[in-house]
């Protein structure tokens, strides 16, 4: 199961989690290995165990069982606040620190890291044109005067602030309209090619996981059901439920395509 | 009066604001660490919390009065143990209570905002990489600023408002004035007082909620605005204290007319003699005499009957002279000087509107307890629970409809208009000639003898220079020159300051 674990950046080894509380684990002896320059995209219905999955990633929580992987490293032994220095986390929430300007938020983890203020600030306007924000006009700006859309891009320039080789992104784009969104998770993958990342992306969006993704991880009760790329995936689904998963899109496809040729005066 | 009113300002306003923010910085030094610590701990917030209340519902008065006999008792628990004792009354209590009292806004305030961070932020702040402390001091505790600041200032104004309650336990504030105001029926004392105190909560809250917006907006000429206003209603209000160090004798005074009047006129002497003096006012009756036992107060006037009953724990009645014998000898082996009888007495009586005693044909406690069962008596917030009153029930078989109590002024109102049929006076108050109020004779002796007499500190106690400052006070006041003082400072029409009094008693006196 584990070959070529040492090329993986992300490796989880029969992983199980319950949460205190939990009558049933959230995460069922999972096994998952990310190759490093990958975007691999997690879907999975409501509660299926997705964030979980990621949390792990980054010790935010710690499992009952089993082994977590990171650029070839056991992280049971690897201080936590160390480790996730070095990691980027996006969040559907977005959770930017609503008493520091855009600029401070973007350099929090630069500072905490000890670099040198000049560095700290070159690096912010650098990842403030990366996303597309400029920085003479969004970097004193309050995270409250910005739309969703680029509060989004300044959570996730501050994912890539301390330049990390691994991003975990829960739902980026779930908050945001169909047109940022797109672009969004256009730029994204753009960003993740640029700078050779390791991504673990969740989604809902099954039209985005098969536009963004190398692999696709389907969840299902604390279980991962099927890895592989999304061609493999669509070709051999590993059940019903995933069939059902997949179809969906190109279902969805169908009935607009009908919807747009039935429509009069087309 | 006004004049009267400005002229006590600097000294009032000063020791109140020293007090007050005193006690707020104090409060919220021990506040906003305590919150932090038991933020993370649920069985400690609430007790913390629950401890914060039920202080918050002791009222404020009672507070204070509580940590003066603490305070005492540490003291001379120090003062054997380690060879120092310190003052308990005045400034310290005041403190430790009004701190006590400032903590749950605070407390409160800050463990609901750290309660209530969102917790995308919370995630976020782990997210990044920082660490609990971090995440503490650089997200919680910034997001919970403008709350925290906000019990601050409700803390402040409930603090500089209580604060005014600390006079009776010798500290000088704002307090002072409605005090000294209410037993003399200075009214203009009692609204200047209410209006300082107003005014100084008002200001300090506005600069507070400068601050508040300062923080919230991260403004830091705002900040910076508020910190000095504070800065210079300190610096204004404490000017007057830092001058003369030296500690000066403390004239403690009871709270009634009488007293302020005799805390006037050993003032005045001891000034002319060249000390300097200052007063505590208005306190309570048990406290001023373990004060001058400790020291706090130098020198005031106590009534004989008063010692015998509550502090000797007597219930005989031997007679006017052994009263006083056995009184000086038993003061004497306490360290504390008995300078001897002033020469009046301020006897509790009981008095009745002579044209009602005519009727009912009372002239003494033996008629009076014929007809009481159908009689209303009204009593100051004493009477009833001291002993002497024990007594004449004891004596006289005493039993009445009802009994009310009111602050003194009050009390002769009711039994003028009728609204009581006795009353317990006092037989040095003015008000007896004034009104035509017959006193009640007492032929089975059950109360005792209330010659006012002068207590001398343990500090001064054998101290022939100072003792003989004050030894002409001895046997030169008599009733009537006493009741015609006391007449004049309680004169709805003609109202005297306490120091005019003293100086018409010092010219009236009979030396
Ligand atoms: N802090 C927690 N305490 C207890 N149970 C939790 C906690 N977080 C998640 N769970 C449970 O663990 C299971 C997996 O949750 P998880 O958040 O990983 O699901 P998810 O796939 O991310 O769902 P969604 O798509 O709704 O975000 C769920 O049953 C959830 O109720
Ligand atoms: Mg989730």
């Amino acid at each position: 199961m584990l070959t070529g674990a040492m090329e993986s950046a992300i490796v989880l080894d029969e992983v199980s989690v319950t949460y205190p509380g939990g009558e049933r684990p959230a995460l069922d002896r999972v096994s998952l290995a990310v190759p490093e320059g990958r975007l691999l995209v997690l879907v999975g219905e409501s509660g299926s165990g997705k964030t979980t999955t990621l949390h792990l990633i980054n010790r935010l929580i710690v499992p009952d069982r089993g082994r977590v992987l990171v650029l070839g490293r056991d992280i049971a032994g690897v201080d936590g606040v160390a480790l996730r220095r070095g990691i980027g986390f996006v969040f559907q929430s977005i959770g930017l620190f609503p008493h520091m300007s855009v600029a401070a938020n973007i350099a929090v983890t630069p500072s905490l890291l000890g670099w040198p203020q000049d560095d700290v600030a070159a690096r912010v306007n650098e990842l403030l044109t990366l996303v597309g924000l400029a920085p003479e006009v969004f970097s004193r700006r309050s995270p409250a005067s910005l739309s969703g859309g680029q509060q989004q891009r300044v959570g996730l320039a501050r994912a890539l602030a301390a330049r990390p080789a691994i991003m975990l992104m829960d739902e980026p784009f779930g908050a945001l309209d169909p047109l940022t969104r797109d672009e969004l998770s256009a730029e994204v993958r753009a960003i993740h090619d640029r700078l050779g990342l390791t991504t673990v992306l969740v989604t809902h969006d099954m039209t985005e996981a098969l536009l963004l993704a190398d692999l696709i991880g389907v969840m299902r009760d604390g279980r991962l059901v099927q890895v592989g790329t999304p061609e493999a995936l669509l070709a051999r689904p590993a059940d019903d439920g995933v069939r059902a998963l997949f179809e969906h899109p190109r279902r969805r496809t169908e009935e607009l395509a009908r919807a747009l040729h039935l429509a009069p005066g087309v | 009066m006004m004049g009267a009113a400005l002229a006590h300002l600097p000294e009032y306003l000063g020791a109140h604001v020293l007090l007050s923010l005193s006690a707020i910085a104090l409060g919220f030094a021990i506040s906003l660490p305590l919150a932090v610590a038991v933020s993370r701990l649920p069985r400690l917030r609430a007790l913390a919390l629950g401890i914060a209340s039920v202080i918050q519902t002791i009222p404020g008065l009672a507070l204070l009065a509580l940590f003066y006999p603490l305070l005492l008792a540490l003291s001379a628990f120090t003062l054997r143990s380690f060879g120092f004792g310190f003052r308990a009354l005045g400034f310290l209590p005041a403190l430790l209570a009004l701190t006590l009292y400032s903590i749950l806004p605070v407390l409160r305030n800050t463990l609901t905002a750290l309660a209530g961070t969102d917790p995308a932020v919370l995630m976020a702040a782990r997210a990044v990489g920082m660490t609990p402390r971090q995440s503490l001091w650089k997200v919680e505790l910034p997001l919970a600023a403008p709350f925290v600041m906000a019990g601050l200032r409700t803390a402040s104004v409930w603090v500089i408002g209580t604060a005014t309650l600390s006079t009776p336990v010798g500290q000088t504030s704002l307090g002072n004035y409605i005090f000294t105001g209410l037993q003399t029926e200075n009214w203009v004392f009692v609204l200047f007082g209410c209006v300082a105190a107003a005014m100084l909560s008002l200001v300090v809250d506005r600069l507070l909620a400068l601050a508040e917006s300062g923080i919230a907006t991260g403004s830091r000429p705002r900040l910076g605005a508020a910190a000095l206003g504070l800065l210079v209603v300190l610096g204004t209000s404490l000017a007057p204290l830092v001058a003369g160090a030296d500690r000066p004798v403390v004239v403690g005074t009871k709270s009634f007319e009488e007293q302020y009047v005799l805390g006037a006129l050993i003032e005045e002497r001891l000034q002319r003699a060249g000390y300097p003096s200052e007063r505590r006012d208005g306190l309570g009756s048990t406290v001023i005499f373990r004060a001058l036992r400790a020291g706090d107060v130098d020198v005031y006037v106590d009534y004989s009957g008063t010692l015998w009953t509550t502090q000797m724990h007597r219930s005989d009645m031997p007679g006017r002279e052994v009263v006083l014998k056995e009184l000086a000898q038993w003061l004497a082996r306490r360290g504390v000087k008995d300078l001897g009888p002033l020469g009046f007495e301020n006897a509790y009586a009981f008095a009745m509107r002579a044209d009602r005693a005519k009727a009912l044909g009372v002239e003494s406690l033996t008629d009076l307890a014929a007809v009481a069962p159908r009689l209303k008596i009204g009593g100051d917030f004493e009477i009833f629970s001291r002993p002497e009153w024990q007594a004449v029930v004891r004596a006289y078989g005493l039993r009445f409809s009802m009994q009310r109590q009111y602050q003194a002024n009050f009390m002769y109102r009711a039994l003028v208009d009728g609204d009581v049929d006795v009353i317990s006076a006092f037989s040095s108050d003015g008000r007896i000639a004034q009104y035509g109020l017959k006193l009640l004779a007492d032929p089975r002796h059950a109360l005792p003898p209330y010659d006012a007499v002068l207590l001398v500190s343990p500090r001064f106690a054998a101290d022939e220079k100072f003792l003989g400052v004050l030894r002409p006070l001895v046997g030169a006041l008599d009733l009537t020159a006493m009741q015609r003082a006391n007449l004049m400072v309680d004169d709805a029409h003609d109202k005297k300051t306490p120091e005019e009094a003293a100086a018409w008693l010092t010219r009236h006196s009979t030396h």
